[in-house]
């Protein structure tokens, strides 16, 4: 069994009972690997790989304890199934937009047709509250900056003419911006 | 070889630009390390290249639409040219159909060896 950097999240606690009857009854057990944490103000973000093999087609981000998604390569009853592997692409520590800490997501999956797929914001407060955002179709890295206190999010597209789109963070939703630079 | 997304890569312990690097025989490693979870599902060419451009569509139907100009326009614009009727969708068919044809070719008399 592969457990990495120590943390166990209350999943991994079941999992690991699980394992543990598995075990016993000969059975090969299942592997979970943290793949990203990040301290937040209402306790850890945790990215986890609940299922085996080199890269993973399942996960799960947790924020102190409580599931925020759950994904998994071609099952429509989770999130961003065909994009299944969230990164932890930004964060933004300081409070704005209500919230004492924005974590910025980008979904990918394993094959060649995208270099990453839709984002989405978890904004996330000192109380232990969490509101995640409406997702923005991506194929490709995404840009984000600060301006006056609100975080934007860029698209560019490679190849096409057209002007970057824009999208602000606000009110716990991602808002698409008429004109972009 | 099967060009990597650069995420990809690091995933099996490598690099784009270790791979750039490498001979094809090398690479190879990487791409059985790639596919080996799909072993057993893999029964078609179309499911072969679904596994390396979108894995979503490993097993699915030929008439499954990977990417459509109203639904996911941004992924479409960057494959358009798998859109070989023009509709604004691509299927499962139309993005193996390239791939379907070099191998008809490769297996042409003369090309073999």
């Amino acid at each position: 069994m592969i457990w990495s950097r120590g943390v166990l999240r209350p999943r991994s606690r079941l999992l690991l009972l699980g394992a543990f009857g598995l075990w016993i009854s000969g059975c090969p057990v299942l592997a979970s690997t943290i793949k990203e944490q990040r301290t937040t103000p209402a306790g850890q973000l945790v990215i986890e790989q609940v299922d085996e093999g080199p890269l993973g087609n399942e996960f799960y981000v947790y924020l102190a304890g409580k599931t925020i998604l759950h994904s998994k390569l071609g099952d429509a009853t989770t999130e961003f199934s065909a994009f299944p592997i969230p990164h932890l692409f930004a964060y933004f520590g300081e409070s704005m937009n209500g919230v004492d800490a924005v974590a910025v997501f980008q979904q990918f999956n394993w094959g060649n047709a995208c270099d990453g797929g839709p984002v989405w914001f978890l904004g996330i407060s000192r109380d232990g509250n969490f509101k995640k955002s409406n997702s923005v179709e991506f194929c490709g890295p995404p840009e984000t900056t600060v301006k006056h206190g609100v975080i934007h999010l860029i698209r560019s597209e490679a190849g096409q003419a057209s002007p970057p789109k824009e999208w602000i963070y606000s009110g716990g939703k991602l808002q698409k911006v008429k004109s972009a630079r | 070889m099967i060009q990597f997304m650069p995420r990809t890569a690091e995933g099996l312990g490598t690099s784009s630009g270790a791979l750039a690097a490498m001979t094809a025989v090398d690479q190879l490693d990487f791409v059985q390390k790639y596919l080996s979870p799909f072993r057993g599902k893999l029964h078609s060419l179309s499911d072969l290249y679904m596994a390396i451009l979108f894995p979503v569509a490993v097993a699915k139907p030929d008439d499954f639409v990977l990417f459509s100009m109203n639904i996911n326009p941004i992924a479409f614009r960057q494959n358009e040219g798998l859109d070989l009727n023009g509709d604004g969708k691509i299927t499962k068919l139309e993005a193996a159909s390239k791939v379907q044809a070099m191998l008809t070719e490769g297996l042409r008399p003369g090309n073999i060896g």
